[in-house]
């Protein structure tokens, strides 16, 4: 069973990818929204599979895709809308990854919390950064974050990583202190500041922060999905 | 059960009557720590009432132009000293720390 990609618009060359799952926080799907609203991305296509759990969105009453494509400004962003499990998570990202690859994209970004335990007491979460190659690294010169110097990376970011190299992809993974299990604004607030050096056009966060508390409870029960599904599946973690 | 099983309509914004706020609970060398996400809610407009063996929180707050109210009521896996919870707001964040009833025991004489 494959994943179908389908395009409604013409392509953009060479672009950045951003790809957004529900995880930790609900930090990319957060900073994906805001980046599609402030930066008026368009959909651009469709992800579906069989694989993908019987979840439809619905648009006066009509069902939708929930894996989307929007694209714009040379960026596309990839968005889940539900969590997926294990192996349908990885089939996608491979997926898009090929099909990206195709594009030659200038750089491939996935963004992620990281569980923080006290995070109730980090007022400025931080942001680290770690990339496919010395080649992606050069490339997202002036993105924001700590590069993490030593240690290992697991969880989706790395083998996100990981399978953009193999594909001669440029990519760089930004993992941000987060809650784990509570929609985090502020986290993904953190992350959007640190890519806007690479998306070359602003990136204001005022609204995000403004709304906050609407997010925090529009997100509640896609929050309590993700929480369920990844139950199933290893956490991300670093050492180092 | 997974996903297949249940028809289950979820993910639309409306505000409920009743909201039941995020949780966690876990035990911890301090006792029972409940984390709670309550988006809007300042102390003022919360009220956590304890016995032994439950927590209650009750909270409104004003949420993009609604007014949300929650409510849960946490049972706590281990026997609690009610007179000794203790709880901090941080950012809608609620942190509830709820140390074990201290238990005595009491020698019985075998006849």
């Amino acid at each position: 069973m494959s994943v179908e990609i389908v395009e409604t618009a013409p392509e953009v060359k060479n672009p950045i990818l951003i790809l957004a799952v529900p995880g930790a926080g609900l930090v990319s799907i957060i900073a994906a929204d805001h980046l599609i609203k402030v930066a008026d991305l368009k959909e651009v296509g469709k992800i579906d599979s069989p694989l993908f759990p019987p979840v439809i969105g619905v648009k006066d009453g009509v069902a939708m895709h929930t894996v989307k494509i929007y694209g714009g400004k040379g960026l596309y962003v990839v968005k889940a809308e539900v969590p997926l499990p294990i192996d349908p998570l990885l089939k996608l990202t491979i997926s898009v990854l090929d099909w990206i690859a195709r594009k030659r994209p200038k750089l491939a970004i996935v963004m992620g919390g990281v569980p923080e335990e006290d995070r109730i007491k980090v007022e400025k979460p931080q942001v680290m950064a770690v990339f496919s190659s010395e080649e992606a690294k050069a490339l997202a010169e002036g993105i924001g974050g700590e590069l993490m110097k030593e240690g290992y990376l697991s969880g989706y970011a790395a083998f996100f990583l990981r399978e953009a190299s193999r594909r001669g992809v440029p990519a760089a993974a930004l993992m941000v202190q987060s809650f784990a299990a509570y929609p985090d604004p502020g986290a993904a607030a953190e992350v959007l500041k640190a890519i806007e050096p690479v998306l070359g056009f602003d990136v204001d966060i005022s609204q995000l922060e403004a709304e906050s508390e609407t997010i925090r409870l529009k997100l509640k029960e896609l929050m309590a999905k993700t929480v369920q599904t990844a139950k199933e599946a290893p956490a991300p973690m670093y050492i180092g | 059960m997974g996903w297949f099983y249940k028809e289950v309509r979820w993910g639309y914004f409306t505000v409920r009557d009743v909201e039941e706020p995020l949780h966690e609970v876990k035990v911890t060398k301090e006792g029972v720590v409940i984390t709670m996400d309550l988006p809007g809610v300042r102390k003022e407009d919360l009220v956590i009432s304890a016995s032994e063996d439950a927590i209650l929180v009750e909270a409104t707050s004003k949420v993009g132009g609604a007014t949300v109210r929650y409510k849960k009521l946490i049972k706590t896996p281990i026997p609690i000293d009610p007179d000794k919870v203790v709880a901090k707001l941080t950012n809608g964040i609620l942190h509830i720390v709820a140390p074990p009833k201290e238990v005595s025991f009491r020698k019985i004489k075998v006849e």
